[in-house]
């Protein structure tokens, strides 16, 4: 009895010891906490917009609530529907095509044993990671455009005609896909690169002594090394599906595609602030993220089917 | 040693924690520092004579393209000389001019708009959400010169009004030419056709420019029109769209559908025929137009601001690329809808308002009247007054150095709420004819207003028209369903049928427009628009005030 008091006494004053030990550590974690609370939960209450019909002179507590009737509107209304299935469509077609790219990338950059080139490549390709989407969008107008675009020049000296790509909607969502795996993929590589770095030498000399080729190495010691990675990319980058791009999209549309480019972030923008519809447009950002949680969660949720799951 | 390292862990907290506190006390001390700063000013200059000033608060655009050794838009020496000269003390507040209703709506959400609000047209919202002041009373108790202006222009109050009652400032300017239809008379007379006076006249100069070589270099690079911006917005005030598309028939407010078929299907012909820049979707600024008219490769084009200060610019750049180049500015040619006159400057446009938490809004009225007391205080903050320029005798007010000017004076946007018609400012005050290149854009001007300010066309839809406020259900209703001026599906359809070719015709587009709007309840719109004309009709802007607001020879 006596010893188990004492045994209590004892991890009490550790508990103790060790809370003192962190107050230092705590204070430091102190300003996260507070950007968190201040940047990140406090506008959350914001959200209570979307059940009201919101003014601007009343504000969040003198608005009048109105309860679905938001969100109502939006699932009854076929335009919103369609900006809903825009989003989706669009979402996952850049999700489900982007995706390989940046690890097929770090695999092949991997392979290369000259130092300056593999250094060479890596800098060049992550570069376009910074240039702005408005400049980005204009490249894509330069080259697909159809009075001097480069593609369509060549088009025209084999088959005499041109083509409107930036018009049509199945050519313009692939010059919508295309910018995104060229402005994206290096510089998401990046940390495959690390992962790839990180790998233990001796079993890819284990490898190769068992008869392995340079394929086969990267088949069987590369990428299950890196697949824990590629998991927490892949729950991570779902939660951007239904996020599409603001940006992107408009710096890339053009106004015969509207109808497959207008998707929830445009929508929002335009309702929101130009219109200043702050109820609505709340419901649709928060039917949005709704959205990003549940893919979240199910592709978790698959993952975890294979024991690879992020939590 | 443990306790060294504990020790500066903590002061890098303590700094770090200090600097961020520090960071929101600095800018609230530079606030009152400022503050008690103008006021101290304001003690030595005017000394204990004239008393105190009742003090205000008003918002100035930020083009954010002063000079920084002049200060910022809320200090500087057109502020000063503000505050020296007018019966108040103004307190500015800096408005990012592109963004400036976003950012007024973060100001009012936290309580701290300005006394008297500046803008370039006013959402209604303000008005529905109860965010302004009325005017009415303001004006008849407190105003003296801007009620003069106002009873002698019935249109200012007309224009300002909101279902009836008035909650914005005017400001009234002469109406004059804003965009402008400008064609190649040297490629004319080189294919032998006259200018342009109907729309069959008008497609075929545009498809001759495209394909006759009017530059005569051999080579199939020439356009005869352009679609993009201002270019493609004079086709479609050519079939008398203008605005949100509502127009009035019958002494009925409609949507005009039939004007958008016609309007459509000459923008496809002329796409069909390349008689345009095919890539006009991705030119949404019309820029690429503009060079390809300054480089000599486009036959007609619209001109935003078309008759001028940007003349000069035009006029010179055009004459560097084409030295044998001739270039005219013509009417609209007529269409199967009418003969339309485009659209016009000026006039009685909205310019601000007074917030509804306003203390003293005496005193804003009394900036106001100030403001439009004198020519003086118009004249200074435009050209800086003679200080920096010498009036001619044609009232003209040319400056003494060019350079010093640019830099320093730029005061035009503190001017927002002054009247320039009744002080006899018109667009020639910024021409010296003895100068030129000012005489040569002196003719254009003449040429644009003998072509669209003119009695004879119509101009129902002149100017941005008084509308209805909406309630946010109908304002939703409008974005996703009638709006031309977001991408609705309205104009996403009719783009689709201009590109289209013969996989999707004028007629389909605008039977899928009228589908997307059914199913957007955009009737609910139709009616409450008709409802309201019904009702208003006798309150809006008569064509007798319109004509008033000419310039007068």
């Amino acid at each position: 009895m006596k010893q188990k008091s004492q045994q209590a006494i004892a991890v009490r004053a550790k508990n103790k010891h060790n809370f003192k030990r962190s107050i230092p550590l705590l204070i430091m974690f102190l300003p996260v906490i507070l950007y968190y609370a201040i940047f990140k939960f406090e506008p959350m209450i914001g959200l209570i917009m979307a059940f009201q019909n919101f003014s601007l002179k009343k504000g969040f507590f003198g608005s009048e609530f109105v309860g679905l009737t938001n969100f109502q509107y939006i699932f009854e209304t076929p335009i919103m529907l369609q900006v809903i299935k825009n989003t989706l469509v669009l979402g996952i077609l850049n999700f489900v095509i982007t995706f390989p790219f940046p690890i097929l990338m770090a695999l092949f950059i991997n392979e290369v044993r000259t130092m300056w080139f593999k250094k060479t490549v890596q800098t060049i390709v992550y570069l376009p990671h910074f240039l702005s989407w408005v400049i980005v969008g204009s490249m894509c107008f330069t080259i697909f455009s159809q009075e001097s675009g480069v593609v369509n020049n060549i088009l025209k000296a084999i088959t005499g005609e041109t083509y409107p790509f930036l018009y049509k909607p199945v050519s313009w969502t692939a010059i919508f896909v295309g910018s995104s795996i060229w402005k994206e993929t290096g510089f998401a590589a990046i940390i495959y690169l690390a992962a790839l770095g990180g790998i233990d030498p001796t079993l890819y000399e284990a490898a190769s002594l068992d008869g392995c080729s340079r394929v086969k190495q990267m088949i069987h010691v590369s990428i299950p090394c890196i697949a824990p990675t590629i998991i927490i990319n892949l729950i991570l980058k779902a939660g951007s599906i239904a996020t599409v791009g603001f940006d992107q999209v408009y710096n890339l549309k053009t106004d015969p595609v509207m109808d497959v480019a207008d998707v929830i972030s445009t929508w929002v923008y335009r309702v929101g602030l130009q219109q200043m519809q702050f109820g609505i447009s709340t419901a649709m950002g928060l039917f949005n993220s709704l959205l990003s949680l549940i893919l979240v969660f199910t592709v978790n949720a698959i993952a975890r089917k294979y024991d690879k799951s992020l939590w | 040693m443990r306790n060294k390292k504990l020790f500066s862990i903590f002061a890098a907290s303590a700094i770090m924690a200090s600097t961020f506190l520090a960071g929101c006390g600095n800018q609230n001390e530079t606030v009152s520092n400022n503050g008690t700063a103008t006021e101290n000013e304001q003690g030595q200059e005017e000394g204990n004579e004239s008393g105190e000033k009742p003090k205000i608060t008003v918002s100035i655009y930020d083009r954010g393209t002063l000079d920084p050794s002049e200060g910022t838009m809320d200090d500087n020496r057109w502020t000063k000389w503000i505050n020296e000269n007018a019966p108040v003390e103004v307190e500015f507040v800096s408005i990012p001019r592109w963004t400036s209703v976003e950012k007024f709506n973060a100001l009012f959400a936290s309580d701290s708009a300005p006394d008297l609000i500046l803008n370039w047209g006013i959402p209604n919202n303000w008005v529905t959400d109860g965010l302004l002041m009325p005017l009415e009373d303001v004006i008849n108790q407190y105003s003296t010169e801007y009620k003069a202006i106002m009873e002698e222009y019935p249109a200012m109050k007309k224009a300002g009004s909101v279902d009836g009652e008035l909650y914005y400032f005017t400001a009234l300017s002469a109406l004059e030419p804003n965009h402008t239809l400008v064609i190649r008379t040297d490629w004319l007379e080189k294919l032998g056709l006259e200018v342009p006076k109907t729309e069959e006249e008008f497609y075929d100069v545009a498809v001759a420019f495209a394909t006759q070589d009017p530059d005569g270099n051999g080579q199939d690079d020439t356009f005869g029109m352009s679609l993009s911006f201002v270019s493609g917005q004079m086709i479609d005030q050519m079939y008398g769209i203008q605005n949100d598309g509502f127009v009035v028939e019958d002494g009925k407010l409609v949507f005009g559908w039939d004007r958008y078929e016609a309007c459509t299907k000459m923008k496809k012909a002329l796409y069909d025929a390349g008689a345009v820049d095919k890539d006009y979707a991705a030119d949404t600024s019309g820029e690429q137009s503009y060079q390809d008219f300054i480089n000599g490769k486009l036959g007609m084009i619209g001109l935003n601001n078309g008759a001028n200060v940007s003349m000069r610019t035009t006029y010179t750049q055009f004459k560097e690329n084409n030295p044998d180049g001739e270039f005219e500015i013509i009417a609209l040619p007529s269409t199967s809808i009418g003969q339309f006159g485009g659209c016009l400057g000026g006039g009685a446009a909205v310019c601000g308002a007074i917030n509804a938490n306003c203390e003293n809004p005496e005193a804003v009225m009394k900036y106001i009247d100030w403001m439009n007391s004198t020519p003086d205080v118009y004249n200074t903050l435009i050209y800086g007054g003679e200080e920096y320029a010498t009036k001619t005798e044609d009232g003209v007010w040319v400056p003494k150095d060019e350079e010093k000017s640019k830099k320093e004076v730029y005061g035009s946007d503190y001017t927002m709420p002054v009247c320039t018609l009744p002080i006899g400012h018109t667009i020639s005050k910024y021409f010296d004819k003895n100068n030129e290149l000012d005489a040569i854009c002196l003719e254009y001007l003449d040429q644009a207003t003998e072509a669209y300010c003119n009695e004879e066309y119509p101009y129902e839809q002149g100017y941005a028209e008084p509308r209805p406020a909406l309630d946010s259900q109908l304002s939703v209703i409008l974005t996703n369903t009638y709006s031309n001026a977001a991408d609705g599906p309205i104009k996403t359809n009719l783009a689709k049928a201009i590109v289209g070719g013969s996989e999707y015709s004028v007629e389909q587009a605008i039977a899928d427009s009228k589908k997307a709007c059914e199913d957007g309840n955009g009737q609910k719109l139709v009616d409450f628009y008709t409802d309201w004309y019904e009702k208003n009709k006798d309150s809006l802007i008569t064509d007798e005030e319109r004509y008033a607001m000419f310039v007068k020879e």
